[in-house]
Formats: structure tokens, C-alpha cells, sequence
């Protein structure tokens, strides 16, 4: 037979849903944004600095698309604190706090993190891994951590006079200080840590499209989470998650943008580290 | 005596008109003069003047001597040939070597409508040597006002004088002097400046006069957004100097904690475009003050910590009282000057390279352990 016939073309099962596809997007837009028009303020005395700012349209400028992209971003995490609400509240799925759907470290967590590190030395088997592996729960506790930490810090300087009403003039050598290197190391986190994490590993490189399509194949989910796996069949949960390969379109929509945004994030952590030493 | 345009004498004593006529009393006036300072100043030895500067006194250094002008105006035409004689060009120059346009006696004839355009003639007469100068007086901000605006705008000879010509630093003091003749409000507001204070009553050189901030030819429009942002570099010049700055127990450090700070930082972006908004961060003028400007410690100083927050109301309306403390004061964050940026800054030196290295080192191991699985 020419064709291959439907049991042999390998079934997709939906891992990420769009709501948090496009949350993601959001997310990616305004970090990137947010980035592009912060570290030339951090490193205002170096060359690429002040030409970057200078192509945005100057200082009144990236002030301006900073705030805008930081807006973004508080309604990026505005949005997924209502949703996570709405979910363990309205539809009562507590599990979302704890469990094996929960981004919250459960005590396997640590666990396969030993083994992980035991499996690097080769002094045991590759763990099992869940829904959301350790490394993966990190990366969404630092960018939480991150945007409360550099949001916060963010609106207090831009609202100083405001806040200044009710906190100590000194707190805005700390918040300008947090700020910056709070976010310094949210770039350095993003553009090395999480696009390797996510994309540049092994089996995945150059690109996990997984962010962009949603699906991941039978295969890639038995092998990457076996232990996510087995809980969907014992829980007979798989079944619904099925889904139709991801199409050609949505997949080289997925490339273009997902290298555009690697690329990108990669000169801005070649800019910002040179510029870091040079300090 | 009183002359017309035409150079003919038309005074009662004047009616013999001639060179030669006139030149026996030249020698005498001179001789007079000569003779007056050696006596009165003994250690001021009179220059002999070149027969040509005597020729002119002839007549010039009668102290009627005048020319009338169509505004009514009247026109001193004295010389004082001693006066010159001690001037920077005493020893150099003729007078047709500036009053190039006579070379006849009787001088050819000038139609000057006012004092003003009289001086106005002889404006081009320093660019034959002093071309430079000339040239960087075309950028400045009286030149753009005298050929726009109003030809009141000095000239050379307003600063410098005509005949007595002297070095223009000497005293110091003389300069800030000179400018107050026009700009008397703001010279009245620098006097009672620690600059101005230091160098009027004690002679203190260190201290910045007009022309070491504005310059003296080239002199820039102080109240455009380029001109502010200059402001720090201008300070800086002597306050980061550390010979000159330890000797007043004053900190060097000022540019430095300044350019780090977010009006600092603002600034520096500011520098590097081409429309700047005319009000955009505060440079050191904005806090400390301009011409008026006090010592630090002095209780009348703008940035004592009693007055900040007023200077801060200046761009922060609604400024509270606990608003100035966000401002470091110029110092450098350290375990006693505010203890809390200090320890901040130094755990953030070690914790952006420790999270980053750490996490680089699981992914190496992590590309090695999937290699040595090959």
C-alpha cells in the first residue's frame, strides 16, 4: 500500500490548549518587548545600547513602548491568575494546586531531580517524568516570581510621586536596583535556560513546536512523560485528549515564529553579557 | 572743538588745518603725557609710540575733539596715546592697521547715523588678526542677536575695549566684571554665589568667571536643551578634578553617582539625539542652582536636605516630604551610606551568576550525559 493507513500515522494528543497558546504568545510578545527597551536602559553606556534606543525613536520612546509592553504583561498575568482562580474555585479542580496536573513542586519533583542528576552521572535510569517536569515548574515559578518581583518594582518608579505618599523615599534606590538586575537575570533566564530547556535539547532541537501547535505525537509524549502517559490511560483520560496532526501551516507559523524570537533573544544575551563583563 | 564728517576742524582752534601745522602740539601733548606718567606711575615706563600712532595724536589727543552724528549723538574722537601705549597694542600696531579706511588727512567722508553704527564699522577690524576669534564670534549667541535682533549685541571692543586693549584675565575677576556690565542681574546673583563669592573677595582663581562655562567667543545660547545637557560635562570639569577638589574637601565622585542615577542615565540618552524636550531629567544646575549657586552645607542651599524637596517639587508636583530621600546625595553606595543598595547591589553580583552558572552546568551535564549515551 501506498498510503499509510490511519493506525500507522502516529496519533496527536492535546498537550497545550489555546487559551494558553495565546497566553503564551502574549507573554512572549511583551517579554521580548519589554527586554528590547529595558536592557538599553540597563547598560545605557554601552555603544549597541544607545543605537538600539536611537532606532526605537530615543529615550521618549522606548520609555513609551516599555510601558506599553509592561501593561501587556500585567494583563498577561492578570489573566492567568483569574484563570487558575476560575478553575480551582468556579469549576472546583483543586488539583490545580496539588497533584500531578499542579504546577506546584510535589515531592516526586525533588525526587526525579536526583535522579536526573544521578542519570547526567550515569549512575541510574532517566526518571519518569509527569505532566510538567522539575526543570519545566522552575522556569514557570521564575517567570512568576519575575514578573512580581520586576512588575511591582516597575510600577512603583513609574507612579514614584504616588507611592512615595505612603513608602520611604530610599525604597526607590532599591526598587530601580531590583529592577534591573531582577530583569537581567529574567532575560539571561529566558534567552539561555529556557529556549535550551525547551528547544535546543536533544530529540527536540532546533525547535519544539509544541508551544505553537499544542499537540504532541503518541510517540514523543510516551517516551518525554511516561509517567503523564500512563496516568492519562489509567484514568482513561487519554481518549479525549486526542487530536489531528498538526497542520503544515500552523507548523511553519510556529517556525518562523519561534526562530525569530530565539534569534532574537539570543543577540540580546550576547549583547547584555558582553556588556555585563565590560562593566 | 567739534569736527563734521569730513574731518575739517571747525572749532575756534581748528582753523589752521594741516598736518604739518598740527604736529609740533601732538609732540608737546604727548610729551606731557610722558612726562605725567612717569611721574605719577615710576615703575610704569611709557612705551615710545611709532611716528604714525604719534601723526593721529596730533590732533586725536585733544580731549574736545568730536564728531557729530546725524542722530544728534556726539562722538568722542579723543585718544589717549599713554592709554594705548599701555595697551596690549601699544607696542604693535598703528592706528590705520584697525582704522584701515583712513589713510588721508583730510579723512574721507563717513556718514554714520548713530554711535552704534560708528562702532559697528570697525567691527571687521580685529578679524585681520585675530581670525580665529572672529570667526567663533559668529557662533555665538550675540552674534545671532546683533544680526537678528538688535545691534546692541557686543561687539569686540565692547569686552575688550578699543585703544586700551589689555589681557582680558587679568585680574581674573575682570572678566565676570565685563559681562556684568550688560548682564548686571545675573552678575549681582553670581557674586553672592560660593564661585562668585571666592573670587571677588578673595581673589580665588580656582573658581569658575563667566567665560569658563559660557566661553568667550564661541558663546553658546544657555537656555537651549543642548546647552543643559552640556551641564555636567561643564561641572565636571573641575569637580571630578581631585588636585583641585581636595583641596576644598569636595567629593569627585559627583559625575560618576550622578550618571548612574536615573536623571543621570536620562541624560546621557538625551545627549545623543537631536530633539530634545526642552524640560527631560534634571542636570546638577536643576538641584543646585545656576548663578546663585551655595556651598552644599551652607542652610540657604537649594539641596540642603531641609530645601530638597522643594527643588524636587520643581519637576515632581506632588513630591512628598519622604520623596527627596530617594536620592543618594551623591554617594556611593557603601555598608555605612545607605548599607540596604549596598548589600542589594553586592547580593545580586553573586546571585545573577550563580542561578546562571548553575543552570548552564545542568545542561551541560545534561548534552554530555546524552553524548556519552551515543
Amino acid at each position: 500500500m501506498e498510503r499509510k493507513s490511519p493506525d500507522q500515522a502516529p496519533q496527536y494528543y492535546l498537550r497545550i490548549h489555546l487559551y494558553h497558546r495565546l497566553l503564551h504568545g502574549l507573554l512572549m510578545t511583551s517579554f521580548l518587548g519589554l527586554a528590547a527597551t529595558g536592557m538599553p536602559l540597563r547598560f545605557n553606556q554601552a555603544a549597541w545600547a544607545i543605537n538600539l534606543a536611537h532606532t526605537i525613536g530615543g529615550f521618549g520612546a522606548i520609555l513609551f513602548f516599555h510601558r506599553t509592553f509592561a501593561i501587556l504583561l500585567t494583563f498577561c498575568f492578570l489573566l492567568h491568575i483569574g484563570y487558575v482562580f476560575h478553575l480551582a474555585f468556579v469549576r472546583g479542580e483543586i488539583g490545580v494546586f496539588w497533584g500531578p496536573s499542579s504546577m506546584v513542586p510535589q515531592p516526586k519533583d525533588f525526587l526525579d531531580m536526583f535522579q536526573h542528576f544521578r542519570w547526567f552521572f550515569g549512575m541510574g535510569p532517566k526518571p519518569r517524568f509527569g505532566r510538567f517536569a522539575y526543570w519545566e515548574k522552575f522556569d514557570y515559578w521564575a517567570v512568576f516570581w519575575g514578573m512580581a518581583i520586576i512588575g511591582t518594582s516597575g510600577y512603583v518608579m513609574w507612579f514614584s510621586s504616588l507611592f512615595a505618599r505612603f513608602l520611604p523615599g530610599w525604597l526607590f534606590n532599591i526598587t530601580l536596583l531590583i529592577h534591573a538586575d531582577e530583569a537581567l537575570l529574567a532575560v539571561w533566564f529566558i534567552f539561555a535556560i529556557h529556549f535550551f530547556n525547551s528547544h535546543l535539547r536533544s530529540g527536540r532541537f532546533p525547535l519544539d513546536l509544541v508551544i505553537f501547535t499544542g499537540r504532541v505525537s503518541e510517540g514523543e509524549l510516551q517516551e518525554e512523560r511516561p509517567a503523564e502517559y500512563e496516568r492519562l490511560v489509567k484514568e482513561g483520560d487519554l481518549k479525549a485528549l486526542q487530536i489531528d496532526p498538526p497542520p503544515l501551516w500552523l507548523k511553519n507559523f510556529g517556525r518562523i515564529l519561534g526562530f525569530t524570537v530565539i534569534a532574537t533573544g539570543f543577540l540580546l544575551f550576547g549583547l547584555t553579557l558582553l556588556a555585563f563583563l565590560s562593566e | 572743538m567739534t569736527m563734521d564728517a569730513k574731518g575739517r576742524g571747525t572749532g575756534a582752534t581748528g582753523k589752521g588745518t594741516g598736518a604739518m601745522n598740527r604736529a609740533p602740539t601732538g609732540w608737546l601733548v604727548v610729551g606731557a603725557a610722558v612726562l605725567f606718567v612717569l611721574l605719577k606711575v615710576a615703575s610704569l615706563e611709557a612705551r615710545a609710540l611709532p611716528p604714525e600712532v604719534e601723526f593721529c595724536l596730533g590732533c586725536h589727543s585733544d580731549r574736545t575733539l568730536e564728531l557729530a552724528l546725524k542722530s544728534g549723538e556726539r562722538r568722542s574722537l579723543f585718544v589717549d596715546g599713554n592709554v594705548f601705549a599701555r595697551s596690549i597694542h601699544g607696542d604693535k600696531l598703528r592706528c590705520t592697521d584697525c582704522h584701515s579706511d583712513i589713510e588721508t588727512y583730510p579723512h574721507p567722508e563717513r556718514a554714520f547715523k548713530n554711535l552704534r553704527e560708528f562702532t559697528l564699522a570697525y567691527y571687521e577690524s580685529c578679524k585681520g588678526c585675530h581670525f580665529d576669534n572672529y570667526t567663533k564670534t559668529l557662533d555665538s549667541v550675540h552674534y545671532t542677536v546683533l544680526s537678528r535682533e538688535s545691534l546692541k549685541a557686543p561687539l569686540c571692543v565692547d569686552c575688550h575695549g578699543a585703544h586700551d586693549v589689555a589681557s582680558p584675565g587679568v585680574p581674573k575677576s575682570r572678566i565676570s566684571r565685563t559681562c556684568a556690565r550688560c548682564h548686571r542681574e545675573v552678575y549681582q546673583r553670581y557674586a553672592q554665589s560660593v564661585h562668585g563669592k571666592a573670587l571677588l573677595q578673595e581673589e580665588n582663581v580656582d573658581v569658575p568667571v563667566c567665560t569658563d562655562c559660557h566661553r568667550s567667543h564661541d558663546i553658546e545660547d544657555p537656555r537651549t536643551a543642548s546647552f543643559r545637557l552640556k551641564t555636567p560635562e561643564l561641572c565636571a570639569r573641575c569637580h571630578t578634578d581631585e588636585k583641585l577638589m581636595r583641596k576644598y574637601s569636595l567629593s569627585t565622585n559627583v559625575l560618576q553617582t550622578y550618571l548612574k542615577d536615573f536623571h543621570g542615565m536620562t541624560a546621557s540618552f538625551y545627549r545623543r539625539e537631536q530633539i530634545t524636550p526642552a524640560a527631560f531629567t534634571a542636570v546638577c544646575t536643576d538641584c543646585h542652582g545656576v548663578h546663585e549657586i551655595l556651598p552644599v552645607k551652607d542652610p540657604r542651599s537649594a539641596v540642603m536636605k531641609a530645601n530638597l524637596v522643594k527643588v524636587c517639587r520643581k519637576c515632581h508636583p506632588d513630591a512628598t516630604e519622604g520623596f527627596p530621600a530617594a536620592w543618594l546625595s551623591h554617594y556611593e553606595p557603601s555598608p555605612e551610606k545607605a548599607p540596604l543598595v549596598y548589600y542589594m547591589r553586592l547580593f545580586y553580583q553573586f546571585f545573577i551568576p550563580f542561578v546562571v552558572i548553575g543552570l548552564v552546568l545542568q545542561i551541560l551535564l545534561h548534552l554530555w550525559r546524552v553524548v556519552v549515551n551515543r
